[in-house]
């Protein structure tokens, strides 16, 4: 009788951590294969990144001609979208990723993309005399700002649907320990999130509604 | 705060699956004798059936008791009256060939008592006043006894009134029930001889001095101290009987009460046998698996009370403050599931139930409630969610009852 119960109680034990084990190997493939297409991604749009930048500088050094500062700044929209497409991944994959960490440094390069893009795209402005809004989002990753910030997201979505190419949208985690934002945040007087800094002037922060944002942004009006 | 809730259910996880695997390692050693009855020669019964306030269902329980295949020189039927009110004691009066005994009303225990010290045959058997064993319950129950170390013997409870979803839902239970708890027998560690239906070997129980009047579940305390005391209890699938459940949401919510306290207080009552070897199965088994189950179901319960509760709470802001500031909610709503490690056991523990409740099902030979329109599995997700998610709510309301003294029978 004891060796009957001590066998089923070892078989079952034996089982649940086979099971168990291959359980957090499942889960570590996972979490694995998202970083690894976050890190393809974020290759890719590195490389559209270099690119975009490049014609920037080719425009600015040795063309003067008006078609090619719209094809600088269509280059800079095509890589506004894709790099916020990458910006929503890599926030959902963080919530659900367990075993790895190196997901927060693909979150560091993909901010220091962000800050780029906005620096590029401020520069373009001034030497095409482009006709659009920069509008950088910085949220943290307190959870107790979750529902504050998921509806200023919806809210931006929304303009961003309304303004379409003149408006870019430049997402940036506020709290990844990035000194360039450090220094965005110190300069701006920005210590609350979720925080807009609109054109580089215009700081709002807390949730603001489109009605708010209206007044600051031109293409909503 | 995320990272509690991440362990707690990855503990929950573990334990959940240990338990179903060592109930299929005990099904799987034990499959070729599922459905082995013993030859043995038929001994003297006596049925003592308890009832109060039963003048709705004594006289059906009677004549059930009456058509039980069993020569009728081994059988006495003893219906013992607890101070009814109503005409249970007149019903009962008017039926030939039964034993009536009648008390002030003292409870269910005190009444088994009295039958116990009247009864005459080698072996006692328990009925509920509201239960009607099927004709060969008895002939299928009682060849278990053939074994000298086997001091209780109990059957197949099935649910008489399975109408509404309440009902289908319970019979789904009580077949799940029967399903472990014949598991259970192959570890020695039966744990109740439930009220509607049990037999007890007669001389053992008084020499245990009967049932524990204290005790709001008598049938659980009496099981523990068979098994304490190194008796064995069987489980006879095959034989079955019809019992009553309750068809309203109080009166369910009323009788787990019961069930709950009464089991709070056996395991308070054998704490001292807890884990420890001098108590055979009831220490190392029955206790852990009492407490084990608690745990399991608050944890259980709490865990999802969190996660759905912090969704619903997300959603509910979001909402409200999308109103607030003129965006529509529905338009920004995300229904999407990345897979993770908590999807994977959460899945897998899910599918195991599934193929659980099936085999049960299966192997007790029940497929779904006579009458029923619902699909088993529509059944098993309701029960598998739904009926799960309630118990622990009633766990928790019957530990604070217990703790503040109010309670009674």
């Amino acid at each position: 009788m004891a060796g009957m119960l001590d066998n089923v109680f070892i078989k079952a034990a034996v089982l649940t951590t086979i099971v168990f084990s291959l359980g957090v190997l499942v889960g570590a493939w996972l979490d694995v294969s998202r970083l690894e297409s976050v890190k393809a991604s974020l290759e890719d749009i590195s490389d559209s990144w270099s690119d975009a930048r490049m014609q920037t500088l080719y425009y600015q050094m040795f063309v003067k001609a008006p078609g090619f500062c719209d094809a600088a700044i269509q280059s800079n929209l095509d890589f506004n979208a894709k790099i916020y497409e990458e910006g929503v991944r890599i926030e959902r994959y963080e919530e659900v990723n367990k075993f790895t960490p190196a997901l927060l440094s693909e979150k560091r390069r993909y901010a220091l993309l962000q800050l780029q893009f906005w620096f590029n795209s401020v520069e373009l402005r001034e030497s095409c005399d482009a006709n659009y809004t920069t509008l950088v989002y910085l949220y943290s990753k307190n959870d107790s700002l979750s529902i504050e910030q998921n509806l200023q997201s919806a809210v931006l979505l929304e303009a961003k649907d309304k303004c379409g190419d003149r408006l870019m949208l430049i997402p940036l985690p506020a709290d990844i320990d990035i000194e360039t934002i450090e220094l965005v945040k110190s300069n701006f007087g920005i210590s609350r999130f979720p925080a807009l800094l609109i054109d580089e002037s215009v700081v709002l922060e807390g949730l603001q509604s489109e009605l708010d944002l209206a007044k600051a942004v031109q293409c909503l009006r | 705060m995320n990272a509690i809730i991440e362990a707690l259910f990855l503990l929950f996880s573990v334990i959940t699956l240990y338990m179903m695997f060592l109930f299929m390692f005990i099904y799987l050693d034990n499959r070729r004798r599922f459905g082995a009855l013993p030859a043995a020669a038929l001994p003297s019964v006596s049925i003592i059936v308890p009832a109060y306030n039963e003048e709705k269902n004594i006289g059906d329980t009677i004549r059930a008791l009456q058509m039980l295949d069993y020569p009728e020189k081994l059988k006495e039927i003893i219906v013992v009256d607890d101070g009814s009110t109503d005409r249970t004691y007149r019903i009962a009066k008017g039926f030939k060939g039964i034993r009536l005994l009648r008390q002030k009303n003292n409870g269910k225990g005190s009444a088994l008592n009295l039958g116990l010290k009247h009864a005459r045959g080698e072996i006692v058997g328990c009925v509920d006043a509201d239960t009607s064993p099927m004709p060969d319950a008895l002939r299928k129950a009682v060849p278990f006894f053939g074994d000298k170390s086997v001091a209780g013997v109990t059957g197949a409870i099935i649910v008489r009134n399975p109408a509404g979803l309440a009902g289908k839902l319970q019979w789904l239970e009580y077949v799940m029930i029967v399903w472990s708890r014949k598991i259970f027998e192959f570890i020695e560690s039966v744990y109740v001889t439930p009220g509607p239906f049990s037999l007890y070997r007669k001389d053992v129980l008084r020499k245990l001095g009967g049932f524990d009047e204290s005790i709001m579940t008598e049938d659980i305390e009496i099981a523990w101290r068979l098994l304490g005391r190194g008796y064995r209890i069987r489980m006879a699938k095959d034989a079955r009987v019809l019992t009553r459940v309750p068809d309203n949401a109080a009166a369910w919510w009323a009788q787990r009460l019961r069930w709950n306290i009464g089991g709070l207080q056996t395991v308070l009552k054998y704490r001292y046998t807890m884990f420890s070897g001098h108590y055979g199965t009831l220490g190392n088994v029955v206790g852990p698996f009492f407490l084990t189950s608690y745990v399991v179901s608050i944890l259980g319960f709490a865990l999802f009370a969190y996660i759905a509760g912090s969704w619903i709470w997300q959603n509910l802001f979001f909402t409200t403050g999308a109103y607030a500031i003129g965006l529509d909610p529905l338009a920004h709503y995300e229904l999407l599931i990345v897979p993770d490690v908590f999807t994977f056991f959460g899945l897998l523990t899910f599918l195991i139930s599934i193929v659980w409740v099936n085999l049960g099902l299966r192997m007790i030979g029940e497929r779904s409630p006579p009458g029923s329109k619902l699909r088993d599995l529509v059944d098993m997700l309701v029960y598998l969610s739904l009926y799960i998610t309630v118990f622990p709510l009633n766990l928790v309301y019957s530990m604070l009852k217990y703790l503040s003294g109010k309670y009674h029978w």
